[in-house]
Formats: structure tokens, sequence, C-alpha cells
């Protein structure tokens, strides 16, 4: 088992080796970090305001506030990874369960879902996950204020609903050409329940092409993240790595470095997901091809 | 009639689509939290509140009002925006910010493309070798890249550093057309370069296979010059790979307008956008959001048949 899954890394590229590296490092992080370290993200450096990287032990130096960069984006991981895995995750299952079913059982019910898929998908994701937000984010009284995790919980919950057509889509398309195989043919012949050939044979075959998407997905919700911090409508108090940037936006004529690390981390995380997620479908297509 | 049926078909999805969505939007007001009419006029008397419920068609059920919506929509009464003490249409806006957003979407696909054509081809020619090897990586690192991290990058060492470009405001070609397209390099450089990337990929990929193909052994075998083969064999079917992509790519270049037009502070539709939730806006988000979703399908569908014409061996199966 360990010398198969040996093999299986030697084939990998190196670009392919560094991505899976980095995200295990950074899943990691986000498990760990909050964990271990017991300093606050927030504490101010009232002598080390604004430094460049490597003063004064500040690896990554510090921001206008008198922030530790590094101590805020090790922090800030654990949000980050957590809106994208819960929104792909959760949007990806209640996407792939509409979608299978629906290009499973087709006729009037299948025409309904794509249309309402259609009809979501025809609003560009990162507007929808905006007009989300604006509206569930609002307090119920002009007055009060929305609390932090209620802004949290609302950036999730709208990043869900723009997953849930991308990859119902998806997961629509794939069991539509598979439910055609002969297999299938064959085990509905042989009188097999529909809930059997769903299991045994729409499932396994369709959730690798789902699987591929969705880590597409990670990456366009980190990016989207990003982009609502810096819409203003995002995770508040930099607690994740958009909110880092958005805070550091303002001052990034005089500490630009506020602006780098937090983008290299996005950036780094989104080529990663998009690398394996290209991987995981070239080695789908080849497979295709063999059958 | 044979012909016209697919397209009528094809109208009656968008229809149903752009209705769908734009009802969607509608419900999501409904879900606000709060009173839309107490958050616009909190201090206004039952009187002022019941003639505001009435012109936004609040006191009827969803339905209704959804279509007494979409009927003014259409017609272009968008309402207010009731910051400006009611002064403003949201038309005004619309029509004011729409044209400069379109702008610049045009020039980053046109950068795109620019780009995207001659690296397509001369990785194509060249697949599997060295130079297609760096560059295809290259590029498929660059279309990961989100486009506000280039944004900043570019900000920072373009702009502020180098002093090349100036980082912000717009100006109007008719006012001074160099510092026009000065101002909007660095924004659509920022959105084109991840579009140009991805489109390479995907020509690449389509003239490698289209080189294969029976009819270019044949163009070549009729002693054909290579840019001849190139231009009417190979860049024709191609071209249909981009319209897909361009279609495809369209939903996240006008999410990308819309943070780039915040970073630049580029008053287009975007800033519109971001503008409208930050003050709370809600009866012109809807129609802002509505406007965007209406074009992008609109642009998707005539894609799609721009696609028939182009190339004649997907006419049947559509």
């Amino acid at each position: 088992m360990k010398s198969g899954l040996w093999k299986k890394m030697r084939r990998f590229s190196i670009p392919t080796l560094l991505s899976i590296a980095w995200l295990a490092i950074i899943g990691l992080i986000a498990i760990v970090y909050p964990i271990l370290s017991s300093t606050d993200p927030k504490f101010v450096y009232e002598n080390d305001l604004g430094v460049g990287p490597f003063t004064n032990g500040h690896l990554f130096g510090t921001d206008t506030n008198g922030y530790d960069i590094l101590r805020e984006l090790l922090h800030g991981t654990r949000l980050t990874l957590l809106v994208a895995v819960v929104a792909v995750g959760v949007g990806g299952a209640i996407g792939s369960l509409i979608g299978i079913l629906s290009g499973y059982v087709r006729g009037k019910i299948d025409a309904v879902v794509n249309i309402i898929f259609s009809a979501v998908l025809s609003i560009p994701n990162l507007v929808l996950a905006l007009a989300l937000v604006a509206v569930l984010a609002t307090a119920p009284d002009v007055n009060s204020t929305v609390s932090n995790w209620r802004k949290v919980f609302v950036v999730v919950l709208a990043l869900t609903i723009v997953i849930i057509p991308i990859l119902g889509r998806i997961a629509r398309g794939a069991t539509l050409s598979w439910s055609n195989r002969e297999f299938v043919t064959a085990a509905k012949s042989m009188g097999a329940k529909n809930s059997t050939i769903l299991w045994k044979h729409i499932v396994p075959n369709v959730l690798p092409a789902v699987m591929a998407i969705a880590f597409l997905a990670v990456g366009v919700v980190i990016v989207a993240e990003g982009s609502l911090s810096l819409l203003g409508v995002g995770i508040p108090d930099g607690n994740s790595w958009g909110a880092i940037l958005a805070a550091g936006r303002n001052d990034m004529e005089y500490t630009p470095h506020v602006v780098y690390f937090p983008i290299i981390f996005i950036a780094l995380t989104v080529i990663s997901c998009n690398q394996i997620g290209d991987v995981i479908r070239q080695s789908l297509d080849r497979r295709e091809a063999r059958i | 009639m044979n012909r016209a049926l697919p397209i009528l078909r094809r109208l009656g999805t968008l229809l149903a689509v752009i209705v769908l969505s734009t009802f969607f939007l509608s419900c999501l007001l409904r879900l606000l939290p709060t009173d839309l009419v107490d958050m616009i006029l909190s201090f206004g008397t039952p009187e002022e509140k019941a003639a505001l419920r009435r012109t936004l068609y609040l006191d009827r059920d969803v339905f209704t009002s959804y279509f007494m919506w979409f009927k003014d929509f259409i017609r272009g009464d968008m309402g207010i925006i009731y910051g400006t003490g009611g002064g403003e249409t949201v038309w005004s806006h619309v029509t004011r910010s729409l044209p400069i957003s379109l702008i610049i979407m045009l020039y980053t696909q046109i950068l795109a493309l620019v780009i995207a054509v001659p690296l397509g081809i001369f990785t194509a020619y060249r697949a599997g070798k060295k130079s297609d090897r760096i560059i295809s990586n290259t590029l498929f690192t660059a279309s990961s890249v989100p486009n506000f991290a280039l944004a900043f990058l570019l900000i920072i060492v373009v702009g502020v550093k180098l002093k090349w470009f100036p980082t912000l405001e717009y100006i109007g070609f008719k006012d001074d057309p160099f510092q026009h397209f000065k101002h909007l390099v660095l924004p659509c450089v920022s959105l084109g370069v991840g579009l140009a990337a991805s489109y390479t990929r995907l020509l690449r990929t389509d003239v490698i296979a289209a080189l294969k193909d029976d009819y270019v052994t044949m163009a070549a075998s009729k002693g054909l010059s290579d840019s001849r083969i190139l231009l009417t064999h190979v860049f024709r079917p191609a071209s249909v790979t981009l319209l897909t992509a361009a279609a495809l790519n369209m939903g996240a270049l006008i999410g990308g307008t819309l943070v780039i037009e915040n970073i630049f502070a580029i008053p287009g539709f975007g800033f519109e956008i971001a503008y409208a939730l930050a003050t709370k806006e809600f009866v012109a988000l809807q129609s802002f959001i509505a406007i965007t979703a209406i074009g992008y399908v609109i642009f998707n569908v005539t894609a799609d048949l721009l696609i028939g014409i182009v190339d004649p061996r997907t006419r049947g199966s559509r």
C-alpha cells in the first residue's frame, strides 16, 4: 500500500508535488496553529509600527497598526480555508445530489432543474455572492450592528449557494453521459434497483469529475472571499487573508509588504488548487480515452 | 422553418432564464431581515411610508410585484437613488457607468486576443518542445493568479515605484484620448493576463488537433501555403473555441471588472454596484444586478449563435 502510494507520487510532476506540499502545509497550519500559538494575532508592537520584513524579529514585517503580518496570516489561514472547504463541501454535496438525481431521472424534473441552474449561473458568481451577502448581512434594526460571527456565516452561506449550481451542473452532465453507458443498460436489464445503479455505477463514475472541478471551485471561493473583503463586505477585522489584504491596501504606498504577503498566500493556494484539479481532470480524460 | 426552430427554442430558454434570475433577485429583496420601506424612510410619517410601499409594489404579493417591477424595468424606469434625496434616477447612473465598464471589458478582450492568438499558434507549432513547455506552464500559473493580486502588484511596482502609469481615476476618450488609454493600461492588463492565458491554452489544444486533421493534410498536399492553411483551415475552427472560451470566461470577467474598478477607482458599473451595496441602495442594486445577469445571458446566447455561423459542422447538432 505504502509503496503504491510512493509510486503514484513519483509519477506527478514537480509543480504538482509542490502544490500538494503547499496545500498540506497550509492545511496543517490551519489545524494546528491556533491550538499551539497562545499569542494574540492582534498584539500591537508599539515600537515597530509599519516596519519592513526581517526587522526586529518580524519575519514579514508589521502593518501601520503594529500587527505582526506573519502571525496575522497564520491565524487567518484557518478561517480562509474553513470558508473555502465548507462552501465547496456543502455546496458540492447539495449540488451533486441535485445534479445526479435530475440527470438520472431526466424528463420534466431535469428540464426544470436545468433552467434553475442556468438562471442562477446567469448571475456572475461574484455578483451573486455580493447580492446574497448584502441582503443577508443587513441588520434587522437600523441602529443595531451585525455580529462578526453572523458576517462569517453569511459569507459562507452566500459562497455555498454560488457553488451549488456550478458543481451541480457538472454532476448532472456527467450523470447524463454515464447513464447512457452499456453497463448501466445491462444492470437495468438484469433488474437492478435504481438506487443500486445510482450507488454502484453512477456515483463512483461521476464523483471524480466533480472532484476535479471542486478543486477549481476552492480556488474560485478563495478569490471570491478576497474580492468580497476588498469590496468591504467580507470577513471582518483581518481574520482571513482577504481581510488582511483589504486592511493593508490603504497603506499600500508606505508599507507594500502588507499587501504582498497576503497576495502571495492567496495566489499560491489558488494556483495549487488549480494545478491539482487539472491533474485530476487529465487523468480522468486518459481513463475516459481508454474505456 | 427547420433552421429557425432551434433558434426559437434557444430564445425561449433565454427568456425563461432572464425571468427566473430577475425573479430570484426580487425574492431575495423580500428576504431582507428588515423592512425596506423603514430602511429608506426611517423617519417618515405612516402616510409617506404607505406611499413608498405602493411605488415599490411591496403592498402586493411577490408575483404581482415582480411583474410590475419587470414592466417598469423594461421601460427603463428603475426607481431613484434614495440616498441622494431622490434627485437622481437609477437609470441615469446606469447610462453613466455602464459604458465605462463595457469599454474596459472590450479593451481587455482585445488585449487578451492580441496576446493569445500568436502565443497559441506558436506553442501549438512547437508542441512538446522546450519553448512550448516553458510558455505553457507559465501561462497555466498566470491563469490562476487572481486579478486583484496582479492589480496590486502592478500598482506597487509599475504605478508607485516606477511611476510609469497612473493608478487611479478614469478619463473619457473624448476628453483626452492619450490619457484615456494611459489610465486604462493597468486595469486592463490585470484583467487581461489571466484571460489571455486561458485563451492561449485552449487555442493551443485546438490548433494541435486541427493540424492533425485530414483536411489540413489535404490542403497541404494541394500545395497551399502555410499561412493560407493556418488562416482558413486551422484558425477558423479554432476561433469557435475562442468564442466558447470568451463566453465561459465572461462571468469571471464581469466579476473581475467589478473588483478592479474598485481598486483603480474607476466610476464604472462595478463601482456603482459596490457603492449601492455600501449605502444599502437595494432598489438600485436589484436593477444593477438584473442588468448584469441579462447582459451575461444575452452575451452567451450571441456567442452560441455566432459559433453556428463560424463553424458549419455544429449547425446540425444544435
